[in-house]
């Protein structure tokens, strides 16, 4: 029905007629603010439970990645894993036992220093490296010394035991080394080993780089000779830089007998020695001479000690 | 006592190892060096690992020109040296440790030689890609721990490449190195002394695998290598350094690895290097004065050697 349907023959007007629009937001002033208030605290706690449901999440995950809260409070990392990174002959399975490395450990609860000066006190290992790598993972990188000489020597308890000398002097009882190395590294003999004072061990051999030099020249140069020395005597050996004789020698060189070599550089470095060593030795072999001895510290020279006379120029009645 | 005269060569090749190719070739090529240095030789091409029956330990000394698996894992040594032979190369232990590549880094670090970081695995459970990249950097070489000829090369240059190549890896022992982007060389040792420095470029700017080794053209040489002569001594010291730290004898041919921060690695030893015409152990010995028959006759000479010993031991 139209509006003007709504009016009566007498013309008067319904209220049905008047118009009754109003404006959704036709609110007072103050019912806009009440409105405001309670849609600002319907946020509130959305926002709030969002990141109450966010929080819990990341704690579970979290929780799972390693860290676990104790009863004291303290968030408490178990060590997982250990990283281990060496130069030489040590094993993960070796470190884990002498430091007493155990998974599970708390992993903050580990002294690092503690065990880096257990590792270095065993002397094999030069440098020692351990960091924590959060959550659960211990690092720990070893340089070792390796052997240049090995020695037996007193215990202090009645019986001898072997020991390794490094390039750096350092006396070292040696760990997990093949017998193989062990077998190809020359005796030392004529210097005695000293205790240090605190009873430790024994105080660094001076002077061991030069006896490394020279072994590590022959063995390039001249290999199948130095693969027979078993002995390295220092007896007349004098690390001093400026010692007017200083002399390594080897008691017993296959068929060449004694070799000596100097270590003054008065007789050439020990490439140049090693080198007139291979010559007089070939021409030793190939004469077929009997040698007791050569000896490479004479500047410019090799003397050779003769035991016989070569066999092919032997006088026979 | 025997003499080289009354003996014959017998070169054994093939058998039925990853590298017969490879092996056959190097067993022919040493064949005609010996007899163009006037030695009676005959060549057995071995279908299996059994030595031929017709061999006999008083007139025949062996040249073992066998590649990989039981020809130089020390199986072949351990039977001539239980039937009595004398042969070329080194014995069943060093052939044996040398042919294991993880062994061969313990003994070369405990003599004090330069060696790669490793993780060691297996095929049926590698490492995760994660934990390989913590330890040795995210560029990466995966390869098998007994075998030779750059057979089963992996090499991932990012994390993606190395958790595809570990995905690839068949049952077995497989280690990981940093994948050092450096010059490559190798050095021949004979007789305990190391030969010439031969640098290894391969042409497609990858790293020397079989495929780079045996295929002519692919990788450029130069030997003697353009180094330093201190470094050159370095390498030599080095070479021959593992060759006696690991109990070899007669021949062997290292390979090393020049990282960019300086000095040398050792990457592994080989016990019976290859002979073929792209061979490095010809190469590192030409430097040396020495030409392929030459350096034949110099291999199998304490060979020979040792034959008159044995013939004269009642």
């Amino acid at each position: 029905m139209s509006k003007s349907a709504q009016i009566s023959s007498e013309g008067l007007r319904s209220w049905q007629v008047i118009n009754q629009h109003a404006e959704d937001d036709a609110l007072s002033p103050a019912a806009r603010r009440n409105r405001l208030v309670r849609w600002a605290g319907w946020g509130t706690t959305a926002f709030t439970g969002l990141l109450i449901l966010l929080l819990s999440a990341w704690a579970v995950r979290s929780s799972h990645a390693a860290p676990l809260r104790g009863a004291a409070g303290p968030l408490v990392m178990p060590l997982a894993k250990v990283q281990f990174t060496t130069d030489g002959v040590l094993t993960e399975a070796w470190a884990r036992d002498f430091l007493h490395l155990n998974v599970g450990d708390p992993l903050d609860k580990i002294d690092v220093f503690a065990l880096r000066q257990k590792l270095l006190d065993t002397r094999q290992v030069s440098e020692a490296l351990i960091e924590r790598d959060r959550p659960g993972t211990l690092r720990i990188a070893l340089k070792e010394r390796h052997p240049v000489l090995r020695v037996a020597a007193d215990t202090g308890a009645g019986g001898y035991k072997l020991y390794l000398v490094a390039r750096d002097g350092t006396v070292f009882a040696g760990q997990d080394f093949p017998d193989l190395v062990l077998s190809q590294v020359p005796w030392m003999s004529g210097m005695a080993l000293h205790r240090s004072k605190d009873g430790s061990g024994f105080e660094p051999v001076p002077g061991m780089d030069a006896v490394a030099d020279l072994l590590k020249t022959a063995r390039t140069h001249a290999p199948q000779i130095a693969a027979q020395w078993m002995v390295v005597d220092l007896g007349q050996f004098d690390p001093r830089p400026q010692a007017p004789l200083s002399l390594i020698k080897v008691p017993k060189s296959g068929d060449l007998g004694q070799l000596t070599f100097d270590t003054t550089s008065a007789a050439g470095d020990f490439a140049t020695q090693v080198d007139r060593l291979t010559f007089v030795a070939h021409t030793v072999q190939d004469k077929a001479l009997l040698v007791s001895g050569l000896d490479m510290s004479i500047p410019d020279q090799v003397v050779v000690r003769l035991l016989s006379a070569p066999a092919s120029t032997r006088h026979t009645r | 006592m025997r003499t080289e005269g009354e003996s014959s060569v017998a070169v054994l090749c093939g058998s039925d190892s990853a590298e017969r190719a490879v092996s056959l070739v190097t067993g022919q090529a040493i064949a005609d060096a010996l007899k163009q240095e006037g030695f009676t030789v005959k060549i057995f091409d071995l279908p299996g690992r059994e030595l031929p029956a017709a061999l006999d330990p008083a007139h025949d000394v062996m040249f073992p020109a066998l590649h990989g698996g039981w020809g130089e894992n020390g199986g072949v040594q351990a039977d001539l040296d239980a039937r009595g032979f004398a042969y070329a190369g080194c014995g069943p232990e060093a052939s044996r440790l040398c042919m294991d590549k993880v062994e061969t880094k313990r003994v070369l670090a405990a003599a004090g030689l330069p060696v790669l970081p490793h993780v060691l695995f297996t095929g049926e459970k590698p490492s995760s890609a994660s934990s390989l990249a913590t330890k040795l950097g995210s560029t990466i070489i995966i390869k098998p721990v007994a075998e030779g000829s750059g057979i089963g090369l992996h090499r991932a240059g990012n994390r993606p490449e190395l958790a595809a190549a570990l995905k690839k890896l068949t049952p077995g022992r497989w280690m990981a190195e940093p994948w050092v982007r450096g010059r490559e060389v190798s050095v021949g040792v004979l007789g305990g002394r190391a030969l010439g420095v031969v640098e290894i470029r391969p042409k497609a700017g990858a790293s020397y695998d079989y495929e780079h080794k045996y295929t002519a053209g692919m990788t450029d040489y130069f030997f003697p290598a353009s180094l330093e002569p201190a470094l050159t001594e370095e390498i030599q010291s080095a070479a021959a350094g593992a060759f006696a730290a690991c109990g070899c004898r007669d021949f062997a041919r290292v390979d090393l690895m020049l990282p960019p921060a300086g000095g040398c690695v050792i990457l592994e030893i080989n016990t019976i290097p290859g002979c073929t015409p792209t061979s490095l152990l010809p190469k590192s010995a030409s430097c040396c004065g020495y030409t392929f028959p030459k350096l034949a006759r110099a291999m199998i000479g304490p060979a020979l050697e040792r034959f008159a010993v044995i013939a004269a031991t009642p």
